[in-house]
């Protein structure tokens, strides 16, 4: 026994249309984060392209906000089939027994994902475990129970898209428009109110999101600044040197003068890329510095080779593999300028990576060596 | 009208190749997702996952959506006819910002990165109420002065 529902908003349609647009908004969340996987632990089969420069900043901007846009969607869901809790009796025989059961890991498995991808944008890390791995298990346990609610669920899909039910009851109908529309509102609002961390033309409209486009050091939001990162101390060490070395014929050590100078010769290169956060904010600066293509050569490394660049920072993100793509790209750069001054510390002072269509925790600050592999 | 209005847990027999299919490979996927899980225990803490987890299905199931359902009872028995919808989209709507807004109204995020102002720069409980008063206005004008579908 339970409580008694009599919303005429609640159909096999409701639940079918919600549905639908879950599944398009998941389906995206899953592509484009296992492709933000590939991207930042690539198997061998698997080259992420330099250009175009935007592509990782929409991938992933689309993965934030479809994410975000299926709180409100998720819920609306839950409440069409939330009778069904109170079913009696809760199962009748053994395939409806599993297809129930494993309603607990699609819905909690979903519950968990938004949850705790809503937490992580906004640096709240408090459950204890690590955010990446579960993220992405937890991906692939509501993925496998999607499928099999889909395969459950698909005679009445598809017989609610049909409109059977529809036509029956226009009362209903409008209940359910309504409610469908109110769903979309919010869904609509949430958007306005966070993605223009990402889409310039919203910038102003980005009241509710954890990060600003413009707000930050030189108008840029920083990831991680200097001091968390613990290299504040040593940035301003005279005996600071980057060294370019690996598989190269002339392995090179550069002061932040002799840096300079390449920069003010024909090394030198400036360029509008975006800084695209993995946690979905983006936005373009202007960049300025050495090309590491022309370093490369300089240093006499092969063509085609991969290269480590190290950072001074210890522990995560402190150093990334950038593919023969993305090392040759006429718009890499160890950039010494940013907005047409010098690298504040907490963007990577004294010198930093900055490449075209690269996630932003690959574009490693405060460097202290680039190694060719 | 019926108790349990078309609530779709579909009366159709679970049986046939689409299914099957569908309960193998889904299956298989997700033990992979276990089992990875499982491989990175000590950084995925599946306990601790399992807990989170539970413990989201237990707060949705038997606090959120009665408080929804009983908020809507309450509205369909009580509100006039032309404000039923103006306030179901007000409560929608305001009920998924502040939720989806937790994680910023709390502002530990500030507490991870002292020095990073651009974590967290807004005041959030101001725009969010200013968010909510915009929202409210629109329900009001649309109690008010009707919408386009209120007459049919």
């Amino acid at each position: 026994m339970g409580p008694t529902f009599t919303s005429p908003a609640r159909s096999e349609r409701t639940t079918a249309l919600l549905g639908v647009a879950l599944g398009v908004l998941f389906g995206v969340c899953l592509l484009t984060g296992l492709l933000s996987h590939l991207i930042q632990q690539p198997p061998g089969w698997f080259a992420w392209p330099s250009r175009p420069v935007w592509l990782y900043r929409w991938t992933q901007g689309l993965h934030v906000f479809c994410g975000i846009a299926a709180v409100p969607v998720l819920l609306a869901k839950l409440w069409s089939v939330y009778p069904n809790l109170y079913r009696w009796p809760p199962v009748r025989g053994v395939a409806h027994a599993i297809e129930r059961a494993g309603i607990v890991p699609l819905l909690g498995g979903a519950l968990l994902l938004l949850v705790t991808g809503l937490m992580n944008i906004g640096y709240w890390y408090g459950w204890g475990f690590d955010f990446i791995r579960t993220h992405y298990w937890t991906a692939w346990i509501v993925t496998g129970a999607l499928l099999v609610h889909l395969a459950a669920k698909l005679p009445a899909l598809r017989r609610a898209l049909a409109g059977q039910h529809a036509a029956a009851d226009s009362a209903g109908d409008l209940e359910r428009r309504r409610f469908l529309v109110a769903t979309g509102v919010a869904v609509g609002v949430l958007l306005l109110t966070t993605a223009g961390s990402a889409l310039t033309p919203l910038r102003r409209l980005a009241v509710l999101s954890p990060r600003r486009q413009g707000v930050g050091p030189q108008g840029l939001p920083v990831n991680k600044d200097a001091r968390s990162a613990g290299v504040a101390a040593r940035l301003d060490d005279p005996g600071w040197r980057l060294a370019v070395g690996g598989r190269v014929a002339n392995p090179v050590t550069l002061t932040l003068d002799d840096l300079r100078s390449r920069m003010a010769g024909p090394m030198g290169h400036a360029a509008r890329l975006p800084i695209a956060c993995v946690e979905g904010w983006s936005q373009e600066a202007r960049w300025r510095g050495v090309r590491l293509r022309d370093l490369l050569e300089e240093a006499g490394a092969p063509a085609g080779a991969s290269v480590r660049v190290q950072s001074l920072q210890r522990g995560g993100y402190s150093s990334a593999l950038l593919n023969p793509a993305h090392a040759r790209d006429p718009d890499t750069l160890l950039a010494l300028e940013l907005n047409s001054a010098p690298l504040h510390p907490d963007h990577g002072y004294p010198v930093r990576l900055i490449a075209p269509n690269n996630p932003g925790v690959m574009q490693t600050k405060w460097l202290e060596s680039v190694t060719v592999l | 009208m019926s108790e349990l209005r078309a609530a779709p847990d579909g009366p159709e027999p679970l049986a046939g190749w689409r299914w099957w299919t569908g309960l193998a490979i889904g299956s298989a996927v997700g033990l992979f997702g276990l089992a990875g899980l499982a491989v990175d225990a000590a950084k995925t803490m599946p306990g601790v996952w399992l807990k989170w987890l539970i413990g989201l299905l237990l707060v949705h199931d038997f606090l959120l959506a009665p408080m929804v359902h009983l908020t809507g009872r309450r509205l369909r028995d009580r509100a006039p006819e032309s404000w039923r919808w103006p306030l179901q989209l007000g409560l929608i709507t305001s009920g998924v910002l502040v939720l989806a807004s937790v994680p910023v109204l709390v502002g530990v995020g500030r507490r991870t990165q002292p020095g990073n102002a651009s974590v967290l720069p807004g005041n959030y409980p101001l725009t969010l109420a200013v968010v909510l008063t915009v929202v409210w206005l629109a329900v009001l004008a649309l109690g008010t002065w009707g919408m386009p579908r209120r007459r049919r």
